[in-house]
């Protein structure tokens, strides 16, 4: 495992040197984070006023929006998967096979630091940014903040490794990024615009054992409604998905590596 | 001591085409299976410490070869042993004992300097900390890259680059070292000095080498034995000396007369080229002599005469054609 929080560390090294790209990442999430702000205050009617949708004000809304778009900006899920097929189709994945390390951890790892590493900007610039339009959230205490952000770290890792899984589908596939393209809309519609109670009674236990919730859903309603039961139940859907996905991940690696085909050179 | 075993080694590749119907269109959803024997029933041993070249056309099967031997292919049949172990089978416990350096990828981490990405492979190699930087000291005196090392990557040279590429794939002291196109790129002077390095590596550590290079160059210079891949098949499996001795046998001759003369060809004398008092004559040192070819003309019309061997590149060039004769 040493092996592996030596990529990771590497990887983050590596990421500390391309500020610039950070940079308008940060500014392009501030700009995202001010126009769904204009957006929920019309659908809310104006200020507000109090009103509660699902149970949840203007102000919480926007700060479970803000949560999601962190992440959602935090993990680049096309990246993942790209980063696995192209290595896959153009055969350089054959350059890393002769390394002492497992190449689907390896790129989980290295892909995981760039995503942390976003995501250490973003929650102070999301935190800032909710700050200066909404002003302080009600029954917030500065002790939740450290498994809020235990959570999001764990949405993140979770994240890649999803992405990362379809990534390997290019060892049978000739494009794996439609699958891709697929799960993020179905987490975007299911977990960045709105918390489970918003959907039909029927879909919201769907959508909360489901991976959208471990990826999405859950860490975000941590910061809007924090309590310790749920803290526990979204750690223990996130560890669950994380050992079940690792270990698709590593069977899908185990068969597709056979079926590498390099020619030339 | 043998280090690598190859025996009745055979590797295909299988594609998928549309079937075609009797007026020569394409079926709509049946395919048929096309076979490729990339490697085809090669077997060879390589001796602790050789410095082996593996060469080829393009196509030739020698990188898959390569590739089955480091264990990232899986051949179709026949069996691989590589300082012991089955490639296939122990993939990494294999990847400590061998080293790769390939000219067209880069393994180092470009926004980190070239110090760091040793730390990084230190510790993939499970590398101890003192025993590391004991290990980066001697090797970046060996490769003279001490003044450069703590420079990001993307701003060294590409003959810099390949000087870190090959200290970081000597970290972890690999027994074997595989070489593919190492030099491709590079400007001559950097080209020398990486093979004089690789050349050390093998005399003074001990490293087997396999080379892989379209450069006769390199293979001339650094390695003692050539295997030659055509097909999927070895053509040709001899050391240096043998070929130069056997391949090189022909001559070319080019002399300038005082006057222009009617050369007859004889056997082993062949004219390549004949224009005025110039005449480019190839001369088969096997079959005949250079006294032969001067008793075809009379020695005091020789104005200028030179003669060189045929290149090794031409040589190589025929092998692969299979005009080896």
């Amino acid at each position: 495992m040493t092996k592996y929080f030596s990529v990771f560390k590497t990887s983050l090294r590596q990421e500390t040197k391309t500020f610039a790209d950070l940079l308008t990442s940060i500014i392009s999430f501030a700009v995202i984070i001010y126009i769904f702000k204009m957006l929920w205050d019309f659908i809310y009617g104006g200020n507000g006023g109090g009103q509660l949708i699902y149970g949840y004000s203007l102000n919480m809304m926007i700060w479970y929006m803000i949560m999601a778009e962190i992440l959602m900006y935090s993990v680049r899920a096309t990246n993942v998967t790209k980063a696995f097929s192209n290595d896959i189709k153009s055969g350089k994945i054959a350059y890393q096979l002769n390394k002492p390390y497992n190449y689907y951890a390896y790129q989980v790892f290295s892909q995981s630091a760039i995503f942390i590493w976003k995501l250490i900007f973003l929650v102070p610039t999301g935190i800032i940014v909710g700050l200066l339009l909404l002003g302080s959230i009600e029954n917030f205490s500065f002790i939740y903040i450290i498994p809020i952000l235990f959570s999001l770290f764990l949405a993140t890792f979770l994240t890649t490794i999803i992405y990362g899984t379809v990534g390997l589908l290019a060892f049978w596939i000739e494009e794996a990024t439609p699958f891709t393209w697929i799960i993020q809309k179905i987490q975007m519609i299911l977990g960045l615009f709105f918390p489970p109670e918003f959907f039909p009674f029927w879909l919201q236990p769907i959508i909360i054992y489901s991976p959208i919730y471990a990826m999405m859903s859950g860490p975000c309603k941590l910061f809007v409604d924090f309590s310790w039961d749920l803290f526990l139940q979204v750690s223990i859907s996130q560890i669950s998905y994380i050992i079940l996905f690792v270990v698709i991940g590593l069977i899908l690696y185990k068969f597709g590596i056979k079926k590498v085909n390099v020619n030339g050179g | 001591m043998k280090v690598i075993e190859v025996k009745n080694l055979q590797k295909n590749f299988i594609r998928k085409e549309k079937a075609k119907k009797d007026n020569g269109k394409k079926c709509l959803f049946k395919k048929i299976k096309i076979t490729k024997n990339a490697v085809d029933n090669i077997s060879f041993e390589v001796e602790e410490g050789e410095a082996l070249a593996f060469i080829g056309p393009n196509g030739a099967g020698k990188s898959t070869t390569i590739k089955m031997l480091t264990g990232i292919l899986y051949p179709t049949s026949g069996e691989i042993k590589v300082l012991g172990f089955n490639p296939t089978k122990n993939r990494v416990k294999l990847s400590y004992e061998i080293g790769t350096v390939f000219g067209q990828k880069e393994q180092l981490w470009v926004h980190l300097s070239a110090y760091e990405n040793f730390k990084f492979f230190g510790s993939i190699y499970n590398i101890k900390k003192d025993e590391l930087e004991k290990r980066i000291d001697e090797l970046a005196n060996i490769f003279e890259i001490k003044e450069f090392m703590y420079q990001t990557v993307k701003s060294l040279s590409l003959g810099q680059r390949m000087k870190c590429e090959m200290v970081a794939s000597l970290l972890h002291k690999p027994k074997m070292l595989f070489f593919d196109e190492p030099t491709i790129g590079l400007d001559p002077i950097a080209k020398e000095t990486l093979r004089k390095l690789i050349k050390k590596i093998n005399k003074e550590l001990h490293t087997t080498i396999i080379f892989t290079s379209h450069d006769i160059g390199d293979i001339e210079e650094v390695c003692k034995r050539v295997i030659i891949i055509n097909n999927g098949k070895i053509v040709l499996d001899d050391n240096m000396r043998n070929l130069k001795y056997h391949y090189l046998n022909k001559k070319i001759v080019e002399v300038n007369l005082k006057k222009s003369v009617k050369l007859k060809e004889k056997n082993g004398i062949t004219i390549l080229k004949a224009k005025d008092t110039l005449y480019k004559i190839e001369v088969d040192m096997n079959k005949t002599s250079i006294d032969e070819l001067m008793s075809l003309f009379n020695t005091e019309d020789l104005q200028d005469i030179t003669i060189s061997s045929t290149p090794l590149e031409e040589i190589i060039k025929n092998i692969y054609r299979g005009k080896n004769d």
